[in-house]
């Protein structure tokens, strides 16, 4: 589990602190505050964070706009965003919000407002609206990163992490070598971008992490993870794990 | 061919005959008719002819014999012939006669009755010499051919021409035939004049024994006949033959027989005269009757179409009227409409009015005052740091915040309020959990109601969202909790709770506080918060219009000492 990346765009001090703050407070990880577009830009492209919240203007331009719709230019490399706005100049992020239907924050805002806007840019990026939002307990991949919510707080898992998932009627466990996360939602929706990131289902209730596979025990119907936990293989998709480890050896 | 053709017509004329006729010109123009190709003009020259418009038909006539047919052209100079006769030019229609004559070799009718009609003219021109000579040339050919009562008159002519030549043995001679012609024919009254003729034959010669018992036959013929001019003749003869033989008492009887006669005629010329003048006169009365009916009809139709005018203009009238009356119709209600309209208009002007001089009270003292209670907080603050007073400087401080904190959310009312008022506020609905707007807004009071020991209870199901725009229902609840928080006492209750209906959310807010006043049916008066200070009364109004945008509404339910029940609805999914 790691925590969220956020990239800070913000050129007054006093702000780009406060919300610092906010967000450090609330398990987040700031990776920069960015004071102009260049450096904005700059940080975005190397330190690939996993979303940026803007202020419109820096230095009286409103360059936030600006960079919004280049990180959103090439749809690989494009990530979740909050605009920062203040009555002042609601104007100009009214045009912008007609364009680009993500969260924004109006100056002055509390923690609440800001987790709230946070989990409202995700699931609007990745189309799981209300996914994070409305559940106390919802997830939403976004690239290679399961996005969790843990009561109030968003933890990032890596999907690499996770060892294998278990369903548990309308919940899921996710495990990873030290942790148990519970996921409000049905892992079908789900299933399709886990197989396509080395994922498969053995069972009816486990999709397991190829990767975390120690060794399997046909005989017995059983599969061992490399912490040499045991699992239930089931007769329906056994041949379908074969075929799998075939092509993978 | 075609003359070939002409020819054959012509010969064909039906009165190729040898047959004397008293006027040939019908026959004449009977056969133009029959050979021409000119019908038209034809028919229009024999018209004109027949009215006697002669001038005109000489004009017509030369026209045409420019450029008629060989065929035509003897025809058509005959009626030339006599058109100059018409006019009196004796000698030229002797000529143009002489003339034709030569073409009517072949024609014997033609040829009798133009020969006939020259000696007749000669007569008239009294060249008896020509006449006689003529006549007895005539007689010789055709006398045994025509019938006797057509030679009859051309006999007695030719005895005439003697008579005048003096050539009394002719003269006998033809007068005689002729009077045994018409014996023959029991012609008195061609009796009476050929006797008369006869008498005056021997008269002339002094021959008076014989003439005498002529004129007296005469006058014998001229009694049976009914000739008044031959008969009064007779008279006169008579009274000239007895007063020459010195009978006046016979001559003044046949005298006074004569006048008598003369008489009759003038009596009988003076009836006709009388009765053509007053059928003159009944014709110009029947004339004058006409343009009086032609004048009355003029007049009716002036009338007429006067009145047609009349009619026209009536309708026009009221026509123009009845658009008027629509008019003053539509203008009336749509006065009525614009009165209507600036009353409502008025209403909504007094209204804003009154808000805008709310603002002014708002901006004059609700803003006024915490600033200088801020300025006057950090002269007290300073000298506290002086003091090293640190619990002062708490004290202070958090007082501070407070102030500035409600003056921050007034400004954000009044700029909200701007912008309702401007139609600025843009509202783009989301689908939004409605305990994550509640609790945010809620994080924001959490110091006042810890200060004031408030027991809030939040019980807002995670399951009911609203479809609204967030920031616009932020400032509903901002200003709802705001006041709840404001109107209740210490260790009071706020309770906020939702539920969800088919297609609303209605969110309810209650507290515990002293209650409002009604000022009217629809109004709460303001009133004094807790701390005794009076709102504004611009947050309720703004969160109102706000939830209306969101279609949505917010009404209040207070009751004086016991709270205020404020319920929110909003949708809960977009509306159609």
């Amino acid at each position: 589990m790691t925590k969220p990346r956020i990239l800070v765009v913000e050129d007054q001090e006093d702000d780009a602190n406060e919300l610092k703050g906010f967000l450090e407070s609330n398990d987040y990880e700031v990776t920069e505050v960015a004071r102009n577009l260049k450096d904005a830009l700059g940080y975005f492209y190397s330190q690939q964070p996993d979303m940026a919240i803007l202020d419109i203007y820096l230095n009286g331009i409103p360059d936030g706009i600006t960079f919004a719709q280049r990180i959103q230019e090439n749809p690989n490399t494009a990530r979740p965003f909050i605009f920062l706005t203040s009555h002042a100049d609601m104007e100009t992020f009214r045009k912008a919000k007609l364009t680009m239907p993500f969260s924004y924050l109006l100056k002055p805002y509390n923690q609440l407002e800001l987790q709230y806007a946070i989990e409202l840019a995700i699931e609007k990026f990745t189309g799981d609206v209300g996914t994070l939002s409305t559940h106390s307990h919802g997830s939403v991949m976004l690239d290679k990163d399961l996005f969790i919510k843990n009561g109030s707080t968003l933890m990032k898992v890596p999907l690499q992490e996770i060892e294998y998932i278990e369903v548990e009627g309308k919940y899921s466990s996710l495990v990873t070598n030290d942790s148990r996360y519970l996921v409000q939602q049905a892992l079908k929706k789900m299933e399709e971008k886990l197989i396509m990131n080395n994922f498969i289902r053995i069972h009816r209730n486990y999709i397991i992490n190829i990767q975390a596979i120690k060794k399997v025990q046909l005989t017995e119907n059983t599969l061992y993870l490399k912490n040499d936990k045991p699992l239930p293989i089931s007769s329906g998709f056994r041949d379908n794990l074969i075929s799998k480890l075939d092509i993978l050896r | 061919m075609t003359y070939a053709l002409i020819l054959a017509m012509f010969f064909s004329v039906p009165h190729d005959t040898l047959e004397l006729k008293n006027d040939i010109y019908e026959i004449v123009f009977e056969d133009l008719e029959g050979i021409s190709e000119k019908t038209i003009s034809i028919e229009k020259l024999k018209n004109k002819y027949l009215e006697k418009g002669y001038d005109s038909v000489l004009v017509d006539l030369n026209e045409i014999m420019n450029e008629c047919s060989p065929k035509e052209y003897p025809l058509l100079a005959l009626i030339k012939a006599r058109l100059f006769y018409e006019k009196g030019l004796t000698e030229k229609s002797i000529t143009q006669y002489e003339d034709i004559l030569s073409y009517f070799e072949d024609y014997p009718f033609y040829k009798i009755n133009t020969e006939a009609i020259i000696a007749n003219l000669y007569i008239e021109k009294h060249d008896y010499q020509k006449s006689a000579s003529i006549l007895v040339k005539w007689l010789e050919k055709y006398a045994d051919k025509i019938r006797k009562n057509q030679l009859k008159s051309y006999i007695h002519n030719l005895g005439i021409c003697y008579l005048h030549l003096h050539k009394f043995d002719s003269a006998e001679i033809y007068l005689s035939k002729s009077i045994n012609i018409k014996k023959l024919l029991h012609d008195t009254l061609g009796l009476a004049i050929s006797y008369m003729d006869f008498a005056n034959l021997y008269y002339e010669q002094y021959l008076d024994d014989k003439a005498i018992p002529l004129f007296i036959k005469g006058l014998e013929y001229a009694k049976l006949g009914n000739d008044q001019k031959v008969l009064r003749n007779a008279y006169l003869n008579m009274a000239v033959v007895e007063e020459n033989r010195n009978d006046f008492k016979k001559a003044l009887e046949y005298r006074k027989e004569y006048e008598k006669v003369v008489k009759e005629l003038w009596d009988r010329d003076k009836v006709w005269e009388l009765a053509e003048q007053e059928k003159q006169f009944e014709v110009s009365l029947k004339e004058k009757e006409i343009s009086l009916l032609e004048e009355q009809r003029k007049v009716q139709q002036t009338e007429l179409a006067a009145e047609k005018q009349q009619r026209n203009y009536l309708v026009g009238i009221s026509v123009l009227l009845l658009i008027t009356a629509i008019g003053s119709v539509l203008g009336y209600r749509k006065i009525k409409l614009s009165n209507e309209l600036i009353s409502s208009q008025k209403n909504e002007l007094a209204e804003m009015n009154q808000h805008k001089n709310q603002l002014f009270s708002i901006v004059a003292h609700d803003l006024k005052s915490p600033v200088f209670a801020l300025q006057k907080a950090n002269k007290k603050l300073s000298s506290a740091i002086e003091d090293q007073d640190e619990v002062k400087v708490k004290s202070i401080l958090s007082e501070n915040e407070k102030i500035a904190g409600n003056t921050y959310s007034l400004l954000n009312n009044l700029l909200q309020w701007a912008l309702d008022q401007s139609d600025q506020v843009m509202i783009q609905p989301e689908t939004i959990p409605a305990s994550r707007l509640i609790e945010q807004v809620v994080f924001d009071y959490l110091g006042p109601i810890q200060d004031k020991h408030i027991d809030l209870t939040e019980n807002v199901n995670r399951e009911h969202v609203i479809y609204a725009d967030i920031s616009s229902v932020k400032i509903i609840l901002r200003n709802v909790i705001d006041n709840a928080i404001k109107f209740t006492p210490s260790e009071g209750k706020i309770s906020i709770h939702s539920e969800q209906t088919e297609k609303e959310v209605i969110i309810t807010i209650s507290d515990t506080g002293c209650g409002l006043q009604m000022a009217n049916a629809n109004k709460y008066e303001i009133q004094s918060d807790t701390y005794g200070k009076k709102g504004t009364g611009l947050g309720l109004t703004l969160a109102q219009s706000m939830a209306k945008r969101n279609h949505g509404n917010l009404s209040l339910f207070s009751q004086i000492g016991k709270g205020t029940q404020a319920t929110l609805i909003l949708p809960s999914q977009p509306t159609a």
